[in-house]
């Protein structure tokens, strides 16, 4: 079964700052800063975020509320927004989840606007802080000194629970396994962000992904081991209980190209659904690393070799065309409908259009939608310009700050405005997004309760909303829960948030529509069946266990 | 040829890392494309005090691991 292809993004920070005389300051103490004026990144918009106690507790103080966890854990001081998004500190980096997607134009916009509130909040976190205080946040996910320190921003896509099952934990279709695996040791390279690789041997190199020299193994649990990163992470965290959440934790954040890789990799997971397993590569992890240290730096080809399974040798654009090309088939065959992966056609179209371009050495073209294209044209430049090499400081700061959220200080930025960079999309769809959340998503719902019940709302989870019944400090609760991805929906939820006087005119959207029907495999669930049903409990429990 | 082939070639020099533009002088298309499409270089490269004290910046943009 497909489900729909919410997209969503774990956006991680390089977050750092240096005080008046030029000292480092602590990361956390950054991170707290920026944090705290995320309210106040919102208020241009007319709008509030909804944050539980700073001490961790809810109304009602230690004796009778709710804990909501420590302000010094690793992932604290939520803040949620009213366009669907969570702010937080997580290992003390200024972090944003995105709400989820559907459209890989929506998804981009989402990911962008994060970075403009950041940015907000940043800037009035700094404007509050001591003469002299300097903040600096950047998507940058790698530390400019010190390869072996990364952090994620992580991407997540909606699957169903037979296809997280199959590709974490049973590998009932090691098949289909190596196509997914694959299909993202691809993407890694031809959607990074680019970043200056120093492996230590005073020679500097330059990666198509800034990730690529961490990811070591084909699948992992563990998130944060230095060089032992897998393609794919067995990370449960669904936001909703009718479908899983594939945390792919490779990948960068490649503001260029988040629309691209959204769809990308909305329409090879709906593959996999459907159990297509081709263009399988005999080592994912090798071919990640192969294509992404490998371009000629006078043609701008991309000269790294994959093998796949078959034993044919394969270049990156090569295989990107090869698994788009199959991918728009499924798209015209109608086994990937718009209902799953929206505007992928155009999106596939457009992934074919740009290997072509790779093959011809066109990276100026490459530059317009890939990130790691227009910060290599940039490095070349900055290079030439000053005599430099890529291993000269410089040049590492002019990676580093390349994503920095600073209009003027990324130099992505500038190059957008230039219409050097097109995110297919514009910065107006960015910052419209700031207003409400998808409009397909349950976080379109979620952030209008915030909006316009903020007082009385309780606690805030990505599966539910609690509001209190009353303005009384003991009122009865009411608990709105959101079991699928569309559950608020605005066709769904518009009218009748509108037209509640109070929380207790919500009473309906408890009502839980959300009925899953599942095929029976007379095969595959005797087991199950056996191990859920002991003998005699379907009959009153005659032969139940104790 | 046989996959056991295909495979004895893998790490060879044909796959080996390709080195910086310092280490390859020389005509240069891609250089040629950095310069047009750097074309709003004047803007888009900050010529100011703090890549001139890089190395200090850099120590200061430093990050813990995180995830």
């Amino acid at each position: 079964m497909i489900v729909p292809k919410f997209l969503g993004r774990d956006c991680e920070l390089s977050t750092s700052g240096s005080d008046a005389a030029g000292e480092p300051i602590k990361a956390w103490d950054v991170s707290r800063a920026v944090i705290e004026n995320v309210d106040a990144a919102y208020e241009p918009y007319g709008t509030k975020v909804w944050t539980p106690r700073s001490d961790g507790w809810l109304w009602g103080g230690k004796y009778g509320g709710f804990y909501l966890g420590s302000a010094y854990s690793t992932d604290c001081l939520r803040h949620w927004a009213p366009d669907g998004k969570c702010f937080y500190v997580d290992m003390s980096h200024v972090e944003v989840c995105t709400a989820p997607a559907l459209s890989p134009r929506a998804f981009a916009a989402q990911v962008i606007g994060a970075l403009l509130v950041a940015e907000a909040a940043r800037k009035c976190a700094e404007q509050r802080a001591e003469l002299g205080t300097a903040y600096r946040l950047s998507a940058s996910n790698a530390d400019p000194v010190d390869p072996a320190i990364s952090w994620g921003s992580h991407l997540n896509v909606s699957v169903s629970h037979a296809l997280w099952e199959d590709l974490c934990l049973s590998h009932d279709h090691p098949a289909i396994l190596g196509f997914v695996a694959s299909a993202i040791a691809a993407a890694v390279p031809f959607f990074g962000a680019g970043y200056v690789l120093l492996p230590g041997d005073g020679t500097a190199r330059y990666s198509l992904s800034a990730r690529a020299h961490h990811i070591t193994r084909v699948l992992t649990l563990a998130t944060t081991e230095a060089f032992g990163r897998g393609l794919l992470n067995t990370r449960r965290e669904p936001h909703a209980r009718a479908c899983e959440r594939l945390h792919l934790i490779g990948f960068d954040q490649s503001l260029a190209s988040e629309a691209l890789l959204g769809s990308f990799m909305q329409c090879v997971l709906a593959a996999a659904e459907e159990g297509y397993c081709g263009h399988v590569l005999f080592d994912p992890v090798r071919a990640t690393h192969a294509w992404s240290w490998q371009i000629d730096l006078k043609s701008g080809a991309l000269t790294g070799l994959a093998l796949l399974a078959d034993g044919e040798r394969i270049t990156l654009p090569a295989y990107m065309r090869r698994v788009a090309t199959a991918l728009i088939e499924m798209c015209d065959s109608g086994f990937i409908t718009d209902a799953v992966a929206p505007e992928a056609r155009e999106m596939l179209g457009r992934i074919v259009e740009l290997t072509r371009y790779a093959e011809e050495g066109a990276v100026a073209r490459l530059g317009r939608h890939l990130t790691w294209a227009a910060k290599l044209l940039h490095l070349l430049d900055l290079c030439a310009r000053r005599g430099a090499t890529f291993a000269d400081p410089a040049v590492r700061l002019a990676d580093h700050d390349f994503l920095d959220t600073g209009a003027e200080r990324g130099a992505f930025w500038r190059l957008w405005r230039s219409g050097r960079i097109d995110p297919l999309i514009e910065l107006r769809h960015a910052r419209k997004s700031l207003l409400d959340g998808p409009p397909e998503s349950s976080a379109w719902g979620r952030g209008r309760l915030i909006q316009r019940f903020g007082a009385d709302i309780t606690s805030v989870e990505w599966d539910r909303v609690v509001l209190r019944r009353g303005h009384e400090r003991f009122a009865p609760l009411l608990c709105i829960e959101m079991p699928r991805l569309d559950s608020l929906c605005r066709t769904r939820c518009e009218q009748i948030i509108r037209a509640a006087a109070d929380a207790s005119d919500l009473e309906c959207l408890t009502e839980d529509a959300s009925a899953e029907a599942r095929l029976e495999d007379p095969v595959g669930d005797v087991s199950r069946q056996l191990a859920v049903l002991p003998r005699g409990e379907e009959n009153g429990g005659a032969g139940a266990r104790p | 040829m046989s996959v056991e082939k295909k495979l004895v070639r893998r790490g060879t020099k044909e796959e080996a890392p390709v080195g910086s533009p310092a280490e390859q002088a020389g005509p240069n298309a891609l250089l040629e494309q950095a310069r047009q499409f750097a074309a709003v270089a004047a803007e888009a490269h900050r010529e100011c005090e703090e890549i001139e004290n890089a190395e200090q910046e850099l120590q200061r943009r430093r990050n813990t691991s995180g995830e």
